[in-house]
């Protein structure tokens, strides 16, 4: 009997709604493992390639493994959707298993009571958990293996760094050294870096080409040889403007040996006027400031004055080039460049540049014996190859009736004969084989 | 529309039923469910085709159905030249207040149980008008028709040992029958019962326990036990299973027709009404599928060179057709409670 009004009838209900809730989370389990399996496999190799490649911390992958199960969990609880029972479906499955003689159906349809209540109800419905646990198994293996399994992580590729071509290196080492000195006028110093800026301003992978070095070494040797050049002048320049100043401060020199210092003075002023390389802005202003007409005039502390400038801005450009070792100032000559004992002549070939080859190659004009030791010649003696005549070919021609040999045509011959039939003991031999022979012997070589 | 019914009636039902079965139980021993069978066959209003040995008290429990019911009982024992009006009735010239005229006799069909002994002996044309009489209730000789007695039922025999001079009923025919029983043979304890409260010659001592009245409200109320929506489904997947092509139906050449499902509706709600329950069920429908279904299932020639027999076939349909179609998830299975 019911304890109350419509209990029975709540138990029945509550138990059918249970009943359909297993079902429903078998469904949605059977979906589920259905995509644990694929899921798994593509969650494996996506770790393993995000570990590799962005080298993600352990909580991450797990939050993006935590989030993809969820979201295969919707999937599969949207795809259960399809196999949802009503009640009334499962109220069948529930008075079939527990013999109730379809009560419940009637019941609900209005027909008689409701069964009583059964407190100890087990549903009718168990879960196998044989296959679950091993796709679960399966799956979790997969994805541990992924993120515990030992990988060794990807290192950023470095940006390939090409660094100038060492010419320019050095002019900038140079110009940088000149410029700490202020041993240079800068617009010097500016014209020589747009130069190098010319040259750098074209893509990296260009700055090696033939070419190019070849122009860097070029400005690389411009500008030593500017420098080295200022270095020139501003010693000329000094030594005259010392000469002359102690000419004007007593020592009498010769009128012709003051004018060789002053024209010296001068050349070397005007020289580093017009140089690539100019000293540095006062002593430029000094220098433009100095009239040649009137240099004879100039009293010695004017001369001592300049003869100083020149020194302290020699001894700032030999400062700045002290790290240069190709660029030696101490030991300049005394004179012009081209002036005194040259190296001499020197036989040989050049080192070659990039576009230019290394000059002409040593040859001698004596004759050289060739060393194929042949003593012997063959010469084709039969001007005709008589195997690859030709119809038509004509063998020789000469003049006379024709020799007829009538014993030379024997009549037609059978395929298969012999053709020298040879005498007893002698080699015998076939040239005209019947087709089937032929075919053996094709098949026989091939 | 039929109201439902009540618990009361279905109760008071139940308890006349169990009456005429405990009257018959007295009748025939050991052939309980030979009775229960009979009287779901009786309640569904349906005729029965009894298959068995002579001797195993089929005429007996004929007889008394009859007194415990307080029926007219008649049987035709049927042979090879019986005649269509020999079962049915003929007319016969008779003097009458009228002047000389044919007046219908009734014959042995004009009784309220009709035991046709050996059924499959007679001609076909004989076995016809038994068979349409069962159908249509009624027979029409010479352009008049008269109706049977209600209630009408037929409980036809065969015996399946003897096929010489037979004349098999066609499955069209045998579609007719509510029920195809098999009439077991006794056991040893039955036997001895059967020695010791029985002699030759003299009939049981059987007092009526339900009036024709009482008849007729039970098969009226066995119309008025509910039939649930899901037990149709049932019992409409079960019956179209058996059709050739269906995936269990193998080794049926033809299956059941819908006159099949009817009468298992009819036999599941009148093993209601005998269990005194409101509404018919899968239980139901499962007992009374053998006895409705294994003489409307035609097996192939396969199916009867490998041994299978409709009854193994019907089990087989039943093992695969559950009570609800809806598939069950792979990692659930249903359990036996």
């Amino acid at each position: 009997m019911s304890a109350a009004p419509g209990s029975d009838e709540k138990f029945w209900h509550a138990a059918a709604r249970g009943l359909s809730r297993r079902i429903h989370f078998g469904w949605w389990l059977d979906y589920w493992l259905t995509l644990l399996i694929p899921l798994s496999f593509i969650g494996a190799i996506t770790i393993l390639a995000l570990r590799y490649w962005l080298n993600l911390p352990t909580q991450s992958v797990l939050a993006g493994l935590a989030s993809a199960l969820l979201l295969s969990s919707l999937a599969a609880y949207l795809w259960m959707r399809r196999h949802r029972e009503p009640l009334s479906t499962t109220r069948i499955r529930l008075e079939d298993a527990l013999g109730l003689k379809a009560r419940l159906s009637a019941a609900a349809a209005g027909i008689g009571p409701w069964p009583p209540a059964r407190p100890n109800l087990t549903l009718p419905v168990t879960y196998r958990p044989g296959r679950p646990l091993f796709m679960v198994a399966s799956g979790a293996t997969l994805l541990s293996a992924a993120i515990l399994i030992p990988i060794s992580r990807s290192q950023p590729e470095k940006p390939r760094v090409i660094e100038p071509p060492s010419a320019l290196q050095e002019v900038q080492n140079r110009l940088d050294n000149v410029k700490k000195n202020d041993a240079v006028n800068p617009e010097s110093i500016d014209q020589v870096e747009e130069k190098m800026a010319e040259l750098l301003q074209r893509p990296a992978q260009n700055w090696y080409e033939h070419a190019s070095l070849e122009a860097a070494d070029h400005l690389r040797d411009v500008t030593a040889a500017d420098l080295q050049q200022l270095a020139q002048n501003l010693a000329d320049a000094e030594r005259a403007a010392n000469a002359l100043a102690a000419s004007a401060s007593g020592s009498g020199l010769p009128q012709a040996a003051k004018d060789s210092l002053e024209q010296a003075l001068q050349n070397a002023s005007q020289s580093m006027q017009g140089a690539g390389m100019q000293p540095s802005g006062d002593l430029m202003d000094a220098l433009k400031n100095v009239d040649p007409s009137q240099l004879s005039n100039m009293s010695a502390d004017q001369l001592k004055d300049l003869a100083n400038q020149l020194a302290q801005n020699q001894q700032s450009l030999q400062q700045a080039l002290k790290k240069s070792p190709s660029l030696d100032l101490s030991n300049l000559p005394e004179g012009r460049p081209g002036e005194g004992k040259g190296e001499g002549e020197k036989e040989g070939t050049g080192q070659g540049a990039p576009t230019r080859g290394p000059g002409t190659a040593p040859v001698t004009l004596a004759s050289e014996d060739t060393q194929l030791d042949t003593n012997k010649i063959e010469t084709l003696k039969n001007p005709l190859d008589l195997s690859r005549l030709a119809t038509g070919d004509a063998l020789s021609v000469t003049n006379g009736a024709a020799k007829i040999d009538p014993k030379a045509y024997q009549g037609p011959q059978q395929g298969g004969a012999t053709s020298a039939p040879g005498d007893g003991g002698a080699a015998v031999w076939q040239k005209s084989l019947i087709p089937a022979e032929r075919e053996t012997l094709k098949r026989f070589f091939k | 529309m039929t109201s439902p019914l009540s618990e009361i009636e279905a109760s008071q039902a139940a308890s006349q039923i169990d009456l005429l079965r405990q009257s018959l139980r007295s009748v025939l021993f050991g052939q309980d469910a030979l009775i229960e069978n009979v009287l779901t066959g009786l309640l569904a209003r349906g005729h029965i085709l009894l298959e068995g040995l002579p001797g195993l008290g089929k005429t007996e429990l004929v007889k008394g159905l009859s007194k415990s019911l307080g029926l007219d009982a008649k049987r035709v024992q049927f042979t090879p030249d019986l005649l269509p009006g020999d079962i049915t009735g003929n007319p016969m010239l008779q003097e009458t207040d009228t002047g000389r005229r044919f007046v219908f006799q009734p014959g042995p069909l004009f009784a309220n149980l009709v035991l046709a002994d050996e059924i499959n002996r007679a001609s076909p044309k004989t076995q016809s008008a038994l068979l349409e009489a069962m159908q249509e209730r009624r027979v029409t000789v010479m352009g008049e028709t008269h109706l049977l007695p209600d209630p009408f039922f037929v409980l036809a025999t065969q015996n399946p040992i003897e096929l010489e001079g037979t004349y098999p009923l066609p499955e069209a025919q045998l579609d007719r029958f509510l029920f195809k029983l098999e009439v077991r043979a006794n056991n040893a304890a039955t036997l001895e019962q059967i020695v010791l409260h029985r002699e030759i010659g003299v009939e049981p001592q059987v007092s009526q326990v339900l009036s024709r009245e009482n008849l007729t409200t039970l098969l009226d109320q066995v119309r008025r036990v509910f039939m649930p929506v899901p037990v149709a489904n049932f019992i409409a997947r079960l019956v179209h299973a058996t059709q050739p092509g269906e995936p269990h139906s193998g080794g049926i050449h033809y299956g059941a027709s819908p006159r099949a499902a009817l009468a298992l509706a009819a036999a599941s709600k009148a093993r209601a009404l005998i269990a005194g329950r409101l509404n018919a069920s899968y239980e139901d429908v499962r007992d009374a599928a053998p006895q409705v279904l294994r003489h409307r299932l035609l097996l192939d020639y396969r199916a009867k060179l490998e041994g299978l027999t409709p009854d193994l076939l019907i089990a087989r349909l039943l093992e695969h057709t559950p009570a609800q179609d809806a598939p069950l998830p792979t990692s659930l299975k249903a359990a036996k409670l």
